[in-house]
């Protein structure tokens, strides 16, 4: 047996068990190895950062030149579909994470020393709780302006206060555990106890809330690139690709369409993998699967 | 002589672990008759809470039944759907009263859910309720009925949860470790209202516990279990005053009593380990009687004496008279 | 300089039910009700009163781990809330506590070994020498060496409170404040924790206070006996007394049914 988190470690072999699991792990994996080389295995690179214009090949339907087609300005589609995974990801990975460490930050200090300091931010993260997370960003995003690390800044900016709400009320339960209690009468000093005792066993809900949402930035993001508050064009990015196609739909519709797809596998391929972490952090699940045989 | 209300024949049962198999119970018959009641006693991981699982059909999902059968009025409830057993010809009060109910509904919903499942409407499956909670006196049962489990307090839950489990008039009990979560001045209550359900409404009770004291108070009938089978059984009274199994006799030297000061004899030793065979007496490690190298190889077998059934090799040669003496 | 290791001076505790808009409390309960307790070095308190009593309260005072609303906690003669320094160091060090749980009351997220080394390191004590301090810890209290390597959930109830004191004895305390410390534990187990802490007692002259709901085991336990009832010392005397002689009709209760549900071992002849 293991320290629990150290069974993150477990979660790949876990999978073996769970196929929709496992789907969606091949799917982001597939996702993140085409965003990472994309600029070399794409037809056409110029294409796909935007910088090209190709009066006399615009609109073309799907062929066996262009797979998906050509857009407005004559682009490959099929191109900037590829790259636009690299971003879509970085924006996922880069908001999630951000996002967790200020929610941990904040529902740490917040939980642990209480008082009016817990007060303060509990009121602040409740009032930025109170707006729906995507109008927080896309008014956030409107301020700051187009551009990619606007709009992860944006998405952080709306996203934090849910961490930081499951980290206070975890740190607030696990505050008073026997253990914690025990090692204040022990003269541990407040870091350790803070670092060493409350930080890691209030982690697991947040944890899995991140994993759950990855999916949820992905489409976000995309939302606000729609809207025209997200990345700058020409930057590659299926929100943005969808919202320029959105006019041509009856005429040009693989111009919207297969960005559109690629969205919906990434954030179905999240989503899944979510579902699997959640279920594999369920400490009855894991019983379960023990006694099915399952290495963990 | 009644026809037997439970019977229990060569149960064995064991989890399956992911690099090993446990085996908890490991081959346990007993007999009762309607509104008899029996304490299983031993100390954790010892099979009691295991067989007592069995026997509501509430096991874990990784547990197998691998041998045995259990009849309950006749009928082998491990070869029946298990809704038609829970709470109708069986049913469990469980260790933990906090966790039991839901928090979101009120004491009269899930007597309303619990009854309306044996087609009760809602005002009948209250009434019912009501005088269920009456008999265990609850002096104003709507009111209960109409709160939400944390506005009760332990004993009252403990009230509730054991007039849940008759509510559907089952004709066996199983309680697990009713009193050992419990205060001291708290026990006292539940052991009354346990004789109060098995005296009024005849019901066939199993007790399970790790507190081999209050087995009299509770329970006709005492059997003491250790890695997975009964070493000793028999009336309990006669039982704790008269131990035969040296395990028994042990047991009852590890309670601190109350008017005289004596000292306590731990038991040396850990119970053997479930994951691997064991041979031969599964007590002989510990055991301060051990009679040479039998007990260490044959497995005793059961010697009948008083009413009283012990598996030890001390009486091995001894004839039944001087045993019941 | 006074006789007393520990004092309990007209403390009172409330603990609030419902907090107001502003964080002010609306409801109180009163746990503790000006108690005035005296502990001796060296003796061994046993503390009966049923859940909500106020006899764990109480313990968590003693430990410094609730500050009292009104009265004072005495260590050595003075209060515990004006110590400073070193003083505050030596109280800390000299007053250590178990509780009823032996697996909460351990890191689930920490070895065996860790948890005891962060201890040793706090108090200084610490060296060259540590894995043989930590190996003669679990000497002390039964274990063997390799349940250092193990986490809490692995380890048996008995087991994971072998660990329990032996963490509060890893800072050479001269007070254990025994909460509940086998209420969660078999019969059997229990046995073997009082044995073992009966020992412990003589090997290192420790002074204890002992809390139970179970008036049989803190007779066994200790040589005075305090019973609550609802935040209020209702009875004290030596423990032979209280047992044979109780005054109050609530001790009486308590004897009295527990005489009762355990009236056929009461009976035994040893």
């Amino acid at each position: 047996m293991t320290a629990p988190w150290k069974s993150l470690l477990h979660f790949i072999p876990y999978l073996k068990s769970d196929v929709l699991g496992l789907f969606g792990l091949t799917v982001i994996a597939a996702f993140i190895l085409v965003g990472i080389t994309a600029p070399y295995i794409v037809p056409y690179p110029e294409d796909a950062w935007g910088s090209t214009y190709n009066v006399e090949r615009r609109l073309q339907p799907p062929s066996r030149s262009h797979i998906f087609g050509t857009d407005e300005y004559g682009r490959d589609v099929f191109s900037r579909v590829v790259l636009a995974s690299r971003f879509s990801l970085i924006i996922a990975v880069s908001v999630v994470t951000l996002s967790l460490i200020i929610g941990i930050l904040v529902g740490l200090i917040a939980g642990y020393w209480g008082g009016p300091l817990a007060t303060t931010l509990m009121r602040v993260t409740d009032m930025f709780l109170a707006f729906p997370s995507l109008l927080l960003a896309i008014a956030f995003a409107s301020i700051l302006g187009r551009g990619l690390f606007n709009l992860i800044i944006a998405l952080t900016i709306a996203w934090w206060p849910w961490y930081a709400r499951l980290v206070y009320v975890q740190v607030n339960s696990v505050k008073n555990m026997p253990y914690v209690e025990a090692a204040r009468v022990s003269g541990l000093s407040s870091t350790t106890i803070l670092v060493k005792y409350i930080l890691p066993n209030s982690l697991t809900p947040a944890t899995i809330q991140a994993f759950l949402d990855m999916g949820g930035a992905v489409l976000e993001a995309a939302a606000l690139s729609f809207v025209g508050v997200g990345v700058k064009p020409p930057t590659p990015e299926w929100g943005l690709m969808i919202s320029e196609g959105w006019h041509l739909i009856g005429t040009a519709w693989w111009v919207s369409l297969f960005p559109g797809l690629a969205l919906f596998f990434t954030v179905l391929g999240f989503n899944l993998l979510g579902d699997a972490f959640r279920e594999y952090s369920n400490p009855k699940t894991r019983r379960l699967l023990e006694s099915r045989g399952v290495k963990l | 002589m009644k026809d037997p209300m439970l019977v229990v024949k060569n149960l064995k049962v064991s989890y399956k672990l992911k690099d090993r198999v446990v085996r908890a119970v490991r081959g346990v018959s007993f007999k009762l008759v309607e509104g008899q009641s029996l304490c299983i006693v031993g100390e954790s991981g010892c099979g009691k809470s295991t067989l007592g699982y069995a026997i509501s059909v509430s096991l874990p999902p990784n547990a197998v039944i691998e041998e045995g059968e259990i009849l309950v009025n006749g009928v082998n409830i491990l070869k029946t759907d298990p809704v038609t057993v829970r709470g109708k010809l069986v049913s469990l009060i469980p260790q933990d009263v906090g966790a039991a109910l839901s928090p979101l509904n009120t004491i009269g919903e899930v007597f309303a859910d619990v009854l309306g499942s044996i087609g009760g409407g809602r005002d009948s499956s209250l009434k019912v309720a009501s005088d269920i909670l009456k008999s265990l006196g609850f002096s104003d049962p709507q009111r209960i009925l109409k709160s939400y489990p944390h506005e009760l307090s332990g004993g009252m839950l403990q009230r509730v949860l054991i007039a849940l489990a008759i509510s559907l008039n089952p004709k066996v009990i199983i309680a697990d470790e009713p009193t050992s979560m419990v205060d001291a001045s708290l026990r006292r209550e539940v052991v009354d209202l346990i004789n109060t359900i098995r005296y009024n409404y005849s019901v066939t009770t199993i007790i399970i516990t790790h507190d081999i004291a209050i087995a009299p108070s509770l329970c006709d009938i005492t059997a003491v279990m250790y890695a997975g089978k009964i070493v000793e059984i028999g009336p309990s009274k006669s039982l704790i005053e008269k131990p035969l199994h040296p395990y028994t006799k042990m047991l009852s030297k590890s309670i601190p009593r109350i008017m005289k000061l004596v000292e306590l004899k731990p038991i040396p030793g850990l119970p053997p380990d479930l994951g691997s065979p064991i041979k031969g007496c599964p007590f002989a490690p510990r055991c301060p009687d051990v009679v040479g190298d039998l007990c260490y190889n044959v497995e005793p077998e059961e010697y009948r004496a008083g009413g009283r059934s012990v598996y030890c090799h001390l009486y091995g040669g001894a004839s039944h008279d001087t045993i019941s003496a | 300089m006074t006789r007393y290791l520990l004092e309990a001076l007209n403390v009172s505790v409330y603990y609030a039910l419902k907090r107001g808009l502003l964080g002010g409390a609306i409801y109180d309960v009163k746990a503790l009700d000006d108690v005035t307790l005296r502990i001796e070095e060296g003796e061994s308190l046993g503390i009966v009163g049923e859940s909500g009593s106020g006899k764990s309260t109480l313990a968590k005072c003693f430990a410094g781990l609730i500050k009292p609303a009104s009265g004072k906690i005495m260590y050595k003669g003075r209060d515990i809330y004006s110590l400073k320094g070193e003083d505050y160091r030596e109280y800390r060090r000299s007053v250590q506590i178990v509780f009823q749980n032996p697996h909460t009351s351990l890191n689930p997220m920490m070895r065996v070994r860790d948890t005891l080394k962060d201890v040793l390191k706090a108090s200084g004590k610490w060296g060259k020498d540590g894995e043989r301090k930590l190996a003669e810890l679990m000497k002390a209290v039964g274990l063997r060496e390799d349940i250092l390597n193990m986490y809490p959930m692995e380890l048996s109830g008995g087991q994971a409170q072998r660990v329990a004191i032996a963490r509060a004895l890893a800072v050479e305390p001269k007070v254990l404040i025994l909460d509940e410390p086998t209420s969660a534990l078999d019969v059997s187990v229990q046995a073997q924790i009082l044995e073992l802490l009966k020992s412990l007692k003589k090997t290192y002259g420790l002074t204890y206070v002992f809390i139970s709901h179970d008036i049989a085991v803190v007779r066994y336990m200790s040589d005075r006996i305090v019973v609550m009832h609802k935040g209020k010392i209702v009875e004290e005397g030596p423990s032979s007394d209280i047992i044979e002689n109780p005054k109050h009709e609530y001790t009486r209760s308590l004897i009295r049914d527990l005489i009762k549900l355990y009236a056929h071992i009461e009976e035994i002849s040893t």
